[in-house]
């Protein structure tokens, strides 16, 4: 995969993250996180050291238009990058429900990673009430964006792949 | 890459960017600032198309058939009688800002209208980012309004660009004081759509509905600009005391929405 694709990807993805809950009146809760679905996309393709790579390049530009510290999403992004490398060779990729249970567990493990980071900076927020009002449904849409993404990719490769046979023979 | 180097390289990114969390916030503000003055514009591009493909996706969906374009006048109908009584709240709402304005000018303040680019990535922050910036005379610790109500400082200047932290954000910390009993205390956001009073002594008299505004704040960096004091925060919605007992909280109630912030005034102290 091409460090350039990979680059345009996330830092589309974080533009888009800034941008549409702006442009889009949603409920505020429904906070797609495109840039946690395209550090998922590149690492179940990859290995997991690739894979955290692209977890603390995506974390990074996120941090970067966030008001935070920067490197609390990147040292999240990095281990969950990491993780879902780990898991990806065990996984049976062409079952969504496989990759929507993947997306949901990073949807929940991000904020837990990044609380407990903002913790050590005395930021305490309220974890349960949080998790119901705001994980839960943005976990639920990064779910279903993501399966909708991955399934077009997927289909754009395959179109690409017949043609490519189609010319071969 | 061998499995060692792997191991290597991965720990020295992990010190990387425990290096970058614990950089004081004046080096990961000016590493931002450069960061969103680039996409700055590509931000305000892409609030204008958004605002011109709505346009497009009205007419385009709304505009060839008789039968639909017959049920869409009834709905303008239906949606203009409401605008109208919106309309009849905004003039209420506008001679209350003109109220505001004025008294605003008279304690030495004028005002700069921005608009909405975007907002934090996350919802864990409570941030937006704004189209005026140093060049148009923002300054850091400015205080944002939104028609009567305070909604946040500025914590980062660029120079067509700001960033402003909500009162929301669990980071934010407010002088303030209620009007009814003059009780101070500090407003600090408790997650999203959520504010609280605390550090209300214990002897202060703070009952539902009181009105909570905001007092002078002397700025602690010589760039920062001094919070003026008298600003709208919220009303209270409950009072609580605080477990230990030495002192009292109150969960307040903000009338703007958030979410749907799109103009906000920059008040500039003269």
């Amino acid at each position: 995969m091409k460090v350039r694709n990979v680059a345009c990807a996330l830092l589309g993805s974080a533009l888009l993250q800034v941008i549409l809950p702006n442009a889009v009146g949603l409920y505020e809760a429904l906070r797609i996180q495109f840039t946690l679905i395209a550090v998922i996309y590149f690492s179940l393709h990859e290995d997991w050291f690739r894979a955290a790579m692209v977890g603390v390049a995506g974390g990074f530009i996120v941090d970067l238009f966030s008001g935070g510290r920067i490197g609390v999403y990147a040292l999240s992004y990095a281990i969950i990058g990491m993780l879902v490398g780990r898991v990806q060779e065990r996984l049976f990729k062409d079952n969504f429900l496989a990759i929507a249970a993947v997306i949901v567990g990073a949807s929940f493990l991000s904020p837990i990673l990044v609380f407990n980071v903002l913790a050590l900076y005395g930021i305490k927020m309220n974890y349960l009430g949080l998790f119901a009002k705001y994980v839960l449904p943005s976990a639920a849409a990064n779910a279903v964006v993501g399966c909708t993404l991955f399934s077009i990719s997927r289909r754009i490769q395959d179109a690409r792949s017949r043609i490519w046979r189609g010319s071969y023979w | 890459m061998s499995g060692n180097r792997r191991r290597v390289s991965i720990v020295v990114v992990l010190v990387a960017i425990f290096v970058f969390l614990s950089l004081p916030m004046s080096v990961s503000r000016s590493v931002k600032e450069v960061v969103t003055g680039f996409f700055s514009p590509v931000l305000s591009v892409c609030r204008s198309v958004t605002d011109k493909l709505g346009d497009i996706w009205e007419v385009t969906f709304h505009g060839d058939n008789i039968v639909r374009q017959n049920l869409r006048r009834q709905r303008e109908l239906l949606e203009l009688r409401f605008e109208l009584a919106e309309a009849r709240e905004k003039i209420k709402q506008m001679k209350s800002l003109h109220e505001q304005l004025r008294r605003a000018a008279e304690r030495g303040f004028e005002v700069i209208p921005a608009r909405v680019n975007g907002r934090d990535p996350d919802s864990w922050y409570q941030t937006l980012l704004i189209d005026r910036g140093r060049r148009h005379g923002v300054r850091r610790g400015m205080a944002v309004v939104h028609g009567d109500n305070f909604v946040g400082r500025v914590i980062e200047v660029g120079g067509r660009w700001s960033r402003v932290r909500l009162i929301l954000d669990v980071q934010s910390a407010i002088p303030a004081v209620t009007l009814a009993g003059e009780a101070p205390g500090m407003v600090i956001g408790s997650g999203p759509g959520k504010l609280k009073m605390t550090l209300i002594k214990h002897n202060d008299k703070v009952k539902v509905n009181d009105v909570v505004v905001t007092t002078r704040l002397k700025p602690v960096f010589s760039d920062e600009a001094p919070l003026p004091q008298g600003l709208v925060i919220g009303k209270i919605v409950s009072v609580s005391q605080e477990e230990e007992g030495l002192y009292q909280s109150a969960m307040l109630e903000s009338e703007v929405l958030f979410r749907h912030l799109s103009q906000l005034l920059v008040v500039v102290p003269k």
